[in-house]
Parts: C-alpha cells; sequence; structure tokens
C-alpha cells in the first residue's frame, strides 16, 4: 500500500534538482545580497522570498505528484547526438571573430549534421553550405546586420 | 461622429501609393523576420532606423508599426508549426497550436490564427480610433501598486499554461522569476547571480534563453524520436478550417480581442499579459479544458486574437502621451525625433495626418498581412515534409546567429548551449517552459513595481489592499489561485487512494 | 522627387546592403582600407545623435561607418570592448560621463582603465540636467519646493535613473546642500517616470531634459522647477538656475568621440576636423535641439579636460555617498 505512495523516480529527481537549486540561491542571497527592509529593500529580499517559495512549492510537487506506479519509461537522446546538438552553438562563437560569419554558420551547422543517425556526410556539407550562403545574402546583404562576414583570420 | 472623418482622413493618408508601399514592405519584412527563429523586431527595427531617415515620417512610422505587428503573425507560424516560438507571447501559441500542427491541422490553426489576427487588427483599429482619449486615462490610473497587482494576477493565470502538474506549473513560475534576478540590480546597483562576469551584469538575454529552452530543446526530442524505421510524414490535411471550426473559435477569438484591447493599453507588461490571459480564461470557460495542451483550437484562436489587439492597442500611449510602452515603441520613437517629430500630448492636434494615417495604416497592414499570409499557410505546410534531419540544423542555424546579433557577445551562444541542455533536462521532468519563460519576462517588472510601490509607501504594505484597483487585481488572482489549484489537489488525492484498491 | 529618390535608395539599400559601399579594399592610407566601426556603449533607439553625427562624417571622410550597439553594464561593456580593439584608427567609440570617467570610482572590476585606454577625439553634445515636478503639488517653483520639502521631510518622491548617475548623484548633493529629505526612487527610463507623474504617483524628476520631458512642458502637464547648468537654458529662459536660487551645484552631462590608446594624431586630426565641421552647420545645431541638446565641439586637448575634470569633479561625492555599480 505505501508503494503507491511513493513518487515516481522523475519526480524525485525533480524533487532533488528544485529544492538544491532553490537552496543554492538562497545561499547565495544571504551570503552576497542585503535583505533590507520593506521600505527600502535590498536587492537580496525578492530572490530570498523567491527561492523560500519555489523550495517549498517544489516539496508540494513532489507530495502530490505521480506516484512510481504510474511512471513512464524515460527516453533519452543518445549523448552524442546532445553533444553534438549542444556544441554547435559553442563552434559558433569560437569560429565567429576568427573566421566570420559564413564559415561560423558552415561550420556549426555541419557540426550539427552529425547529430542525426540518417545525416550522410556529403548531404550535410552540401546543406550547410547552401544554408551558409543563403544565411549570408539575408543577413548581411539584405538585413544589413553589423556581422563579420569574413573575420580576422582570412580578411586580416 | 468625429471619428468617421478622421479615420476618413487616415484612409486617406494610408491608401496613398508611396506609403501603401511601405506599409507592405514593414509587412512582408516583420513576417519574414517573425518566422526567422530568433531575429526579433527590436533588431530589425532598430537596423532599419537609418533607413527611414529619407522618406516621409507617416511612411516611415507605417513601416515600422508594419515590422511590429508583422512579426507578431510572423512568430506565431513558427511557433504552431515547429514549435518555435519567435517571442514571449507566441509561446503561449505554440502549447495548443503546435499540438494540433501534429494532428494534421497546421493548417486550420494557421488560418484561424491569421483570421482571428485580423478580426482583432480591426477592431481594435475602431477601438483607437474610437476610444483612444478615454483608454489614455485607464493608461494613467495605474499606480506601481495596481501594476504590481496586475502582474501577480497575470502570473497567477499564467500557471493554467501548464496541462501536466499545476504545481510543477507554479515552480517553473518561481524558477523563471528567480532566473529573471539575474544581473544588475537596478535599484542599488548590486550584481546578482552573474557568477563575477560582466557578461552577465545585464541579466540573461531572453533571446539566448528562448532559443536554447525551445529551440535547443525541441531538436533534442526530435532525435530521440530518431530510428532505422522511415520518417513519419505528419499527415497534413484539412488545409482550411471548416464552419465548425470558425464557429468554434468566434467566441474565444471575440473575447481574446476585448481583453487585448484593454490590456495592450497599459503601458509596461499590459500586452504581454494579454495572450496568457485569454488562455487561461478560456481555459477556465471551456467546457473541455482537459482538451487544452493537447491541440484546443480556442487556445490558439483566443491568445492571438489578444495579443494582436494588444500589440496594437499599445500605441495608444506613444500616440496620445509620446510615451512609448515598449522598447520597439520607444525606437519608433527615435525614428520619428530623427524626422523632427517629437511624438507628446499634442501630437493629435500637431500632426492630425500622421496620427491618422497610421492608426488607418494599421487596419491596412492587417489586411495586406492575411492577403500575404493566407495563400503563405500551403507553403509552410511543405515546411513540415522537409525531413527533420535536414530542418534541424537550419533552425539551429537561424537560432544562433539571432543570439549572437543581439548583442555580437559570444557568451550569448554558451548561454543558449546551457539553457538548452537545462530545457532538455526540465522536459524529461514533466516541467513546461512557457510558464517559466513568462515568469522570466514578467520577473523584472514585477520586483520593479513591488519595489517602487514600497519606496512610496514608506515600506506600507498594506498599500497594496488599500488601493481599490490593486485590491481588487489582488483579490481575483487569490480567488483563481484556489479555483486552480484545489480541484488539482483533489483529483490526485482521489487518484491515489483509487489506486490502492 | 524626393520620395522618389529616397523610395529607390531604400530598395537598394535592402537589396544591395553595403555591398557597394565597403568595396574597394586599397593598399591607401586611412579611411580608405575597411569600414570604420564606431562602438555605441547603449541599446538602439538612444542612438540617434550618434547615428546623425556619424552620417555626416561618413560623407565628408568617404568611408562607411558602422555604428555598433553594444550595450550593458550602464556602457562599461562597449566602452571596455573599444578600448580592447585595435588603434588602426577604425574603431571609435562614444565616451559618457560613466564609462569614460565616473566609473574608475564606482566600478570595482571594470575591465578597462577609463582615463587611461583612450585617444580623445572631440566632444559632441551637452546636455540639460533639469528638476521637474508634476501639476497639483503644493507649490509652483524651487524655492516652493524647497521650502515644502523642509517642512515636510521625507515627503516628496524624486525620481532618478538608477544608483551612480547623474540623476542621483545630483539628488544627493542637492538634497545634503539644501538640508532636505526626499525619497529618491530609481526608474529604468523617463517613459516610465513620466507615466507616474502625470498619475500622480510620483512627484518630481532629476533627469536630462529631453524630448520626453519637454513635450510635457510645453503642454502644461509638467512644470520645470530648476536647471543644474551654469547658465540658463536657451529651451526653458523662465527657469532658473540651481545657483541662481542659492545652491551651489553645477552639474553637465556630456557626450564625445574616443578611440583606443595609440590611434595615430593623424588619423584623430582628420576625425576631429569631420566631426566638428558637422556639428558647426545648423543643421547639426538644430537636429541637437530637438531633443534638448547643445552641440559642443572642441578640439581633442579640449575634450580630454572635459573628461579628467569630470572625475575630479564627482570624485569626493562618491566617496562620501560611497557609491557604487558592484
Amino acid at each position: 500500500m505505501f508503494a503507491t505512495y511513493w513518487p515516481s523516480r522523475r519526480n524525485m529527481v525533480f524533487g532533488i534538482v528544485f529544492v538544491s537549486f532553490s537552496a543554492l540561491m538562497a545561499f547565495e542571497t544571504l551570503r552576497k545580497l542585503p535583505i533590507g527592509t520593506p521600505a527600502n529593500m535590498g536587492p537580496g529580499f525578492f530572490p530570498l522570498l523567491l527561492s523560500i517559495s519555489l523550495g517549498a512549492i517544489s516539496i508540494l510537487a513532489v507530495v502530490f505528484g505521480q506516484s512510481s506506479a504510474q511512471e513512464e519509461p524515460l527516453k533519452v537522446a543518445p549523448f552524442r547526438a546532445v553533444a553534438l546538438v549542444l556544441g554547435a552553438p559553442i563552434v559558433f562563437s569560437l569560429s565567429i571573430d576568427p573566421l566570420g560569419l559564413f564559415f561560423a554558420v558552415f561550420l556549426s551547422v555541419l557540426f550539427s549534421t552529425q547529430a542525426s543517425i540518417r545525416s550522410k556526410i556529403g548531404e550535410s556539407i552540401l546543406l550547410s553550405a547552401g544554408f551558409s550562403a543563403f544565411c549570408v545574402l539575408v543577413f548581411i546583404y539584405l538585413l544589413n546586420l553589423p556581422l563579420p562576414l569574413w573575420g580576422w583570420l582570412i580578411a586580416g | 461622429m468625429d471619428f468617421i472623418q478622421n479615420l476618413g482622413l487616415g484612409f486617406s493618408v494610408a491608401l496613398l501609393p508611396y506609403n501603401l508601399l511601405f506599409c507592405f514592405i514593414g509587412c512582408f519584412l516583420g513576417t519574414a523576420i517573425g518566422v526567422l527563429p530568433g531575429i526579433g523586431p527590436l533588431g530589425t527595427i532598430a537596423i532599419l532606423l537609418p533607413v527611414t531617415f529619407g522618406v516621409s515620417p507617416e511612411a516611415a512610422l507605417i513601416m515600422l508599426a508594419g515590422i511590429y505587428y508583422g512579426a507578431q503573425y510572423g512568430g506565431s507560424t513558427t511557433a504552431i508549426l515547429i514549435n518555435l516560438p519567435g517571442e514571449a507571447t507566441s509561446a503561449v501559441t505554440a502549447i495548443d497550436g503546435y499540438q494540433m500542427a501534429r494532428q494534421g491541422r497546421a493548417g486550420t490553426a494557421l488560418a484561424v490564427a491569421a483570421l482571428g489576427s485580423f478580426f482583432a487588427g480591426t477592431v481594435a483599429t475602431l477601438a483607437i480610433a474610437i476610444f483612444a482619449k478615454p483608454l489614455t486615462s485607464l493608461a494613467l490610473s495605474f499606480s506601481p501598486a495596481d501594476y504590481f497587482a496586475l502582474m501577480v494576477l497575470g502570473l497567477v493565470a499564467s500557471i493554467a499554461l501548464a496541462h501536466g502538474s499545476v504545481l510543477k506549473g507554479l515552480a517553473m513560475i518561481l524558477l523563471g522569476l528567480l532566473l529573471g534576478c539575474v544581473g544588475t540590480d537596478s535599484y542599488t546597483g548590486a550584481m546578482r547571480f552573474t557568477l563575477g562576469t560582466l557578461d552577465l551584469a545585464d541579466g540573461i538575454p531572453i533571446v539566448a534563453f528562448g532559443a536554447g529552452i525551445y529551440a535547443l530543446g525541441e531538436i533534442l526530442r526530435g532525435i530521440e524520436n530518431e530510428s532505422d524505421a522511415p520518417v513519419s510524414v505528419i499527415p497534413v490535411n484539412n488545409r482550411l478550417p471548416s464552419l465548425a471550426d470558425l464557429k468554434e473559435a468566434t467566441a474565444p477569438v471575440v473575447r481574446g480581442t476585448l481583453l487585448g484591447s484593454v490590456l495592450g493599453v497599459l503601458p509596461g507588461g499590459g500586452a504581454l499579459l494579454s495572450a496568457f490571459t485569454s488562455y487561461a480564461m478560456e481555459k477556465k470557460l471551456s467546457r473541455t479544458p482537459e482538451r487544452f495542451g493537447h491541440g484546443a483550437m480556442a487556445g490558439v484562436a483566443g491568445p492571438e486574437s489578444a495579443n494582436n489587439a494588444g500589440a496594437q492597442t499599445s500605441f495608444i500611449p506613444m500616440l496620445t502621451l509620446g510615451i512609448p510602452s515598449n522598447p520597439i515603441m520607444a525606437l519608433m520613437v527615435g525614428a520619428l525625433i530623427l524626422q523632427g517629430i517629437i511624438p507628446g500630448p499634442n501630437l493629435i492636434t500637431e500632426q492630425p495626418k500622421l496620427f491618422w494615417g497610421v492608426i488607418a495604416s494599421m487596419w491596412v497592414g492587417n489586411l495586406i498581412l492575411v492577403i500575404l499570409n493566407l495563400p503563405l499557410i500551403g507553403l509552410w505546410l511543405k515546411l513540415l515534409k522537409i525531413r527533420p534531419h535536414f530542418l534541424f540544423p537550419t533552425i539551429l542555424g537561424f537560432s544562433m546567429i539571432g543570439v549572437y546579433s543581439v548583442g555580437n557577445s559570444a557568451f550569448d551562444l554558451y548561454l543558449m548551449a546551457i539553457f538548452g541542455a537545462a530545457g532538455y533536462v526540465l522536459g524529461k521532468l514533466d516541467c513546461e517552459p512557457a510558464p517559466m519563460l513568462l515568469g522570466f519576462v514578467l520577473g523584472p517588472l514585477l520586483e520593479e513595481y513591488l519595489r517602487r510601490a514600497m519606496i512610496l509607501a514608506d515600506g506600507d504594505a498594506t498599500v497594496l489592499i488599500q488601493r481599490p484597483l490593486s485590491a481588487t487585481l489582488l483579490a481575483v488572482a487569490a480567488a483563481l489561485l484556489v479555483v486552480i489549484l484545489l480541484p488539482f489537489i483533489r483529483k490526485r488525492r482521489k487518484e491515489v487512494f483509487v489506486e490502492d484498491e | 522627387m524626393r520620395k522618389l529618390v529616397s523610395t529607390l535608395s531604400l530598395g537598394a539599400l535592402l537589396l544591395a546592403g553595403t555591398i557597394g559601399l565597403a568595396g574597394k579594399a586599397s593598399a591607401e592610407d586611412w579611411p580608405n582600407r575597411k569600414t570604420i566601426t564606431a562602438v555605441f556603449p547603449f541599446a538602439a533607439g538612444s542612438d540617434y545623435i550618434a547615428r546623425i553625427v556619424m552620417g555626416a562624417v561618413e560623407k565628408e571622410i568617404g568611408q562607411r561607418i558602422l555604428i555598433d550597439n553594444r550595450p550593458g553594464a550602464g556602457g562599461a561593456i562597449g566602452t571596455g570592448y573599444a578600448a580592447r580593439q585595435p588603434a588602426d584608427g577604425y574603431t571609435f567609440v562614444f565616451a559618457y560621463p560613466g564609462p569614460a570617467a565616473n566609473f574608475t570610482n564606482t566600478f570595482a572590476g571594470l575591465p578597462y582603465k577609463p582615463l587611461e585606454d583612450f585617444e580623445y577625439v572631440s566632444g559632441i553634445s551637452k546636455a540639460t540636467m533639469v528638476i521637474v515636478a508634476r501639476t497639483g503639488l503644493p507649490f509652483t517653483d524651487f524655492k516652493g519646493m524647497i521650502e515644502y520639502a523642509k517642512a515636510n521631510p521625507g515627503k516628496l518622491s524624486v525620481s532618478n535613473s538608477g544608483i551612480g548617475t547623474y540623476g542621483h548623484m545630483v539628488e544627493l548633493a542637492f538634497s545634503d546642500l539644501a538640508g532636505i529629505k526626499m525619497k529618491m526612487v530609481p526608474y529604468k527610463g523617463n517613459s516610465e517616470v513620466v507615466t507616474d507623474m502625470l498619475s500622480g504617483s510620483l512627484d518630481m524628476s532629476m533627469d536630462f531634459l529631453n524630448n520626453n520631458y519637454m513635450k510635457q512642458i510645453e503642454a502644461g502637464t509638467i512644470r520645470p522647477l530648476a536647471i543644474v547648468s551654469a547658465e540658463r537654458a536657451a529651451d526653458l529662459p523662465n527657469v532658473p538656475t540651481f545657483k541662481e536660487s542659492g545652491i551651489d551645484l553645477v552639474a553637465q552631462p556630456w557626450a564625445g568621440l574616443m578611440a583606443p590608446k595609440g590611434t595615430p594624431p593623424s588619423v584623430i586630426e582628420r576625425m576631429n576636423k569631420a566631426v566638428v565641421n558637422y556639428l558647426n552647420t545648423d543643421e547639426a545645431k538644430q537636429a541637437f535641439a530637438k531633443i534638448g541638446q547643445q552641440v559642443n565641439p572642441t578640439t581633442p586637448k579640449e575634450f580630454r579636460d572635459v573628461v579628467v575634470s569630470e572625475e575630479v569633479k564627482w570624485r569626493d561625492l562618491i566617496a562620501k555617498y560611497e557609491i557604487k555599480n558592484q
């Protein structure tokens, strides 16, 4: 009978993540920011209020949440795909200054295409190159965004 | 009937071929940037500002206004098709619109959004023409305490955006509010949670936040469903809404329009509240609230109309008082100044042609948008047929450029990756992103109004219940909270006991 | 005809973008090698003066100038970014009292040294600080306001645009000199200030005189009490200065142009000439006056003195009230 009261594994993780996050924020607030008075609230007043409420609500959400009996199997993307998709913005940020917009888009998009098990390298290169050219046309020539086209490594 | 004469003057200006051309350019550009993920109207208007130097003031403002509401339009297109809201308000449309698209009703959703927006635009234009003055005094009857109460009501309403656990929805709002605290405290200059880097001094940039949570999150969810089986193409039928659909959408559209028209007038977050207040209202009024979150038409029709009506009436404070109610309006004021026109309380008498011309152009612009977008629906639906492993890298590419171009900062791209990871994990924990996004956007406003009200009242918290306006709003918020929470807690209890048997 | 031309040029701009302007990369001297970047350390929208001035300079020196908005941390991010750029004459940055001078004393961990990292090109503009009041208060002028504030300490509310801004520093100094106490309320922008004044929630504001206030003053919905400049403002000839009213305080915000340290003097000189030439035109004077500002053309040396004396002027006040940005 007690088994049904046990929160699902997902909700346990939720509880742990949210309660520790709110504890961390509350701790940081108390350590660094003055709380002040209601008449003259300090920078810490609002965050402290929020982190305490967040902790309390998270515990309630676990208590009133799905029980382990209702748990559905968890589906997660393969680690390689996650790393490739999340890595794309990092590739972009590393290449935009030295290489400029065209190659930053080309490299990061090509990088991300490899996340899919369906991608073929030839297609991916074609897609990335075409898309980069399109972006240069739209963002640099059409919308006139102040983005470097070639970067200092190429243009000098 | 002065306003008919005035509108006549307005249309005589708006329908000049020259102004019509700029209205079209504005609507077209707006739609385009709205559809491109990560590129917002703020950036585009900032970039196009110098272009307006050479044209007449009417044409300049007509074009910029066209970009503004055109972008709202385009933003809902991507929200519906690929669950990628261009801005906070279309995050509401994404909830049910995307579900409709997955059920093969993307065409219906897009058409209902377009027609609802057009209706809202028409009504809002008339509202501005007839009620601009009284609506202005509404904007001036709100004190900081009242604004705070309004934000609280809006946040409570946004719990309705969660279709799973209400308590998790509430937790996500609080998480959003907390993330909104990051950055320089505008009252004391203290750095909050900036991890010692100046890059976070102005807070987490919303574009990086949104692109991470939505674009990256959606891409990862798409990849996890990949298997070696052939790609399942979503059936795309039922392109245009049937009569029954239209009938179903009518009441939400009308309610959303009214709500949006009123809330839009309030500077500082009014227009923002309209879309999800409408969603909460439709969900409460619906006989089938359980369909919300699973492709309810009212969940698209209401918020879209509210959003568009609000976007339009948010011009009122700028046109009647010279007070821009959001950063985009501030840019438009900048454009007018460059033209030698300083908007102020006397704009109507000093520049009647500009004032009425811009108002009339809004209706013209909405018409252009419908004409432009209804045929485009067919084209958008083709997007759904692109194989996902071709589509997602391009979404990613656009998002990265968008994120980078906001502040030309590489750091923002790291944030995007971090929020992508966070968004994915949160999704796995059954936490929905929309309430968090709204908490994030409203948080700074909520805190600002609260603290300002407190300073002005010498720390007397009863000021919040002494003013009739804020007392009423807070009472409604409290009632709404009880109404939302009670059945949920009761239901969960029941479930637990039922399973015991 | 003008309209037709501008329509066509708009189309050309949209379609062709920078391609025609940025073209020719020859080995000739400055400014022909590449596009010049002028960093504006605030968000787009408040940059019209920057755009007007650079638009004119662009024509005079014959090279495209890109306004690069790098907002953040009260201007510290963009100014710091400019300080780190190569001093090859292709980067300039707009200078403001905070990031160019006062942050030295208020901003711990500033990623550049305001008074050491730059060459000075020219002053651009001067603005007027003004204290305005809403209507419906029991006084109509500056003296009446001080008397009222003395009789009712802590009752009047006055806005500023954040800790360490001009408005805030002037409020602190003014309260001190006049021996009064007011509620100081920080705001993020002056459109919110005006809204709250019109709704009666806020009593007064200490801010730059700009279009927002000018229009309300013209319409009689907001009343100017006094200005903090040394002399009366041309736009508001009937409004007394602080000094006339017995408050010994002068503050005048300014803007100018700087370049990274080590930028060749010949470049500085040509840039200075281009800026000053434009600022001396009637067109410039009118454009500035529209938003309540005055042109302020200077030599590089004169502008450097403006920045240096700025830091000296506020140093003690900042220390006294422990004003901090971080």
